[in-house]
């Protein structure tokens, strides 16, 4: 008797230990396919059972079906879509039926003989009920090819671990649920934020379109009879001229310059001082931070450019006094946000509601209202996110979330040329990072916000961003000192019409501003292959 | 009157450009293609008055009668061959720095944007009166 309750109590220790391994594996998972299968494969291999299959019930609650088996005979069970009829003669369908564990030997009395074509070997058998408060998902069956593998004793071992495996698979099942009814909902909200959209922009291009055509008819009209008034014509054009620039502004705005092929890491304060340059900001009423150890982000720096332009503005012509950007790296690791907050007069909440939609607009008829819409576009094609916080009279933060950067790697910089001269503030983040990593690879480098001594160099990077001078005066001093074929124009948003202005300054390239050691290292590469020849000098 | 030569595929492109240029006092000729506005140019080089500039759109069709997003580039190359430095501009709706680039160092003067076209008219003065006073230096 001794010897009998040892062993029980040392086979219960047994069954409890492999059922807290199969808890530990399982509880966090949470992509219901892979856990049922883990599920099987971790429950045959701790408990030393020959087949382990999970079915759960299907959404008519008349079968329960094999969504996962162990080994072999397991997928091909559930290639065949195996299914047994809940409360049917099965045990998996008893059990759940039951709501109660069930154990068939194939010894004794009361022997059952196992017919699973796919599992001749089995002997024994116990399908435990997968429980979750008042609900039943399905059922486990765990198998043995020994004669009376399990007794009523295992049960209570076996049911725990089936219990926590029912937690696990209905957590993971509420997971995908909730992505299921999220992707519906946003789906949904799509649909509807892209025909009001639409409704919005057919009734705008409409609105804006109407005049044109039937003004012109009149004045075709007018002129056939002689008749064309000299001031009604000039409030006709005026009219014209109006509504054609607001049609090419939503060109501009929603469209705007080519969009780089491919992301690339940028950093994040030279891109928000690019914007506030272009965009007229003076630079007192702006200050960029970034805390220590921010990531690059993965951008295009052009389109981001943009988008913070707009912000900017739209910040100024609401009355700011002052902005700040805020750079920082998100609690997950995984992304940067760059925080625009300014002292203007707020967003009540009626606007922030309607604000995003296109066409919407606060500032009277000169404005398309279609600036947000398009920071919306950039930010979505970067994978980027965009959200706004204010108070009335309390000012606006505008949070701009983008994918982090992956961390850089030093690269080998011999091929750069030897003497190199950055007309850039001496306190540039840009100019210095550069300058430090080129100055590390023996490189002999000047940062100087004039191009006064450029000529010993043999490259001449000129910020476009540059404050001390402008970029035309800087092109205009190289040029009379005949070098300007060793300038490249670096920006970090790139613009046609400036890229063909400078090119026509005679500069050797008008190129995006690298940001890593790889970006910088292909860079020269570059602009070592397209340098001039001596002869071209 | 400086004499241009415009090449767009746009009907009412061509049309409105030219109004608005000879308001400005050019005297501006339209073709439709790289072949027309080849042919217009070889012509005129051989009249009393070649042109003094041409503006070309970037994507027309080209001279095999395909449409092609750098035609204006192929026909560029034949009117420098033809006559070297003549100055050209390209007028496109292409708004991508890389062709701006591309387009300014395989010879034009100038790469305007579509829908950005205020103020060309005074820049195709500055370009040909820079012109002239280069001739002037070297004459």
């Amino acid at each position: 008797m001794t010897d009998y309750k040892e062993a029980s109590a040392e086979r219960k220790a047994a069954l409890l230990q492999a059922g807290a391994k199969v808890a530990a594996h399982i509880t966090t998972m949470m992509d219901l396919p892979v856990l049922l299968q883990k599920a099987v494969d971790i429950i045959c291999t701790e408990y030393g059972f020959d087949y382990a299959g999970i079915f759960l019930v299907d959404e008519s609650g008349e079968w329960a079906r094999l969504e996962a088996g162990y080994g072999d005979a397991g997928a091909a069970q559930v290639g065949e879509s195996h299914r047994l009829e809940v409360g049917g003669e099965s045990m998996i369908g008893m059990a759940i039926a039951e709501r109660k564990a069930r154990i068939a030997l194939d010894v004794g009395e009361e022997a059952v003989h196992f017919r699973n074509p796919h599992l001749p070997e089995t002997r024994s058998e116990m399908a435990l009920p997968l429980v979750v408060g008042d609900g039943v998902l399905g059922a486990l069956t765990v198998q043995s090819t020994e004669e009376a593998a399990f007794s009523q004793e295992d049960i209570l071992s076996l049911q725990s671990m089936a219990d926590q495996l029912a937690i696990a698979i209905f957590n993971a099942f509420s997971l995908a649920e909730l992505k299921r009814t999220h992707t519906a909902l946003l789906r949904a909200r799509t649909y509807e934020t892209l025909a009001n959209a639409t409704l919005q922009a057919i009734h705008w291009m409409g609105n804006k379109t109407m005049p044109i055509s039937s003004t012109a008819a009149r004045l075709k009209a007018e002129a056939e009879e002689g008749d064309l008034e000299s001031k009604s014509l000039q409030e006709d054009i005026d009219l014209i001229a109006e509504n054609a620039r607001k049609i090419n502004d939503v060109k501009e705005t929603l469209v705007g310059p080519a969009i780089e092929h491919s992301l690339r890491p940028i950093l994040v304060p030279d891109v928000v001082q690019a914007a506030a340059f272009h965009s007229g900001i003076p630079a007192e009423m702006i200050s960029i931070e970034s805390a220590p150890s921010t990531p690059f982000a993965l951008s295009d720096s052009s389109q981001l450019a943009r988008a913070l332009s707009y912000l900017l503005k739209n910040a100024r012509e609401a009355g700011a006094e002052h902005i700040s950007a805020n750079v920082t790296q998100t609690i997950d690791g995984q992304h940067v946000a760059i925080a625009i907050a300014d002292d203007g007069p707020g967003i009540s909440p009626e606007v922030r509601e309607k604000m995003w939609t296109g066409f919407f607009t606060t500032k009277g008829p000169r404005h398309t209202g279609i600036g947000l819409t398009a920071v919306l576009a950039i930010l979505s094609r970067m994978d980027g996110r965009i959200t706004v916080d204010s108070e009335e009279g309390k000012g606006a933060v505008f949070t701009l979330v983008l994918p982090a950067a992956p961390d850089d790697e030093a690269v080998d910089l011999s091929h750069a040329p030897d003497h190199i001269f950055f007309v850039d503030e001496e306190g540039d983040d840009w100019a210095n990072f550069a300058a430090n990593v080129l100055q590390l690879a023996g490189k002999d480098v000047i940062v100087q916000g004039n191009p006064a001594g450029a000529a010993a160099a043999d490259l001449i990077l000129v910020d476009e961003a540059l404050t001390t001078m402008t970029v035309e005066q800087v092109l205009a001093d190289l040029k009379a000192a005949g070098i300007e074929n060793k300038a490249v124009v670096v920006t970090a948003w790139l613009s046609t019409d400036r890229a063909a202005k400078y090119a026509h300054m005679g500069v050797r390239d008008v190129a995006l501003k690298p940001y890593t050691y790889t970006g910088l290292s292909n860079f020269l590469n570059f602009e070592v292959k397209i340098a001039p020849t001596d002869g071209q000098v | 009157m400086p004499k241009l030569l415009i090449v767009d595929d746009e009907p009412l492109v061509r049309r409105s450009l030219q109004k608005t240029l000879e308001r400005k006092g050019f005297d501006v000729d339209t073709a439709e293609d790289c072949n027309s506005g080849l042919a217009s140019f070889e012509s005129a080089e051989t009249g009393p008055q070649p042109y003094d500039l041409a503006i070309l759109d970037l994507n027309m069709p080209c001279f095999d009668g395909r449409s092609e997003e750098n035609a204006g580039l192929d026909l560029m190359k034949k009117l420098h061959l033809a006559r070297p430095g003549l100055p050209v501009v390209f007028l496109t709706a292409y708004d991508a720095a890389g062709k701006a680039k591309t387009a300014v160092q395989k010879g034009a003067v100038g790469y305007w944007v579509k829908g950005r076209e205020q103020g060309l008219p005074e820049f195709l003065r500055q370009v040909l009166e820079s012109r002239n006073e280069n001739d002037k230096e070297l004459s």
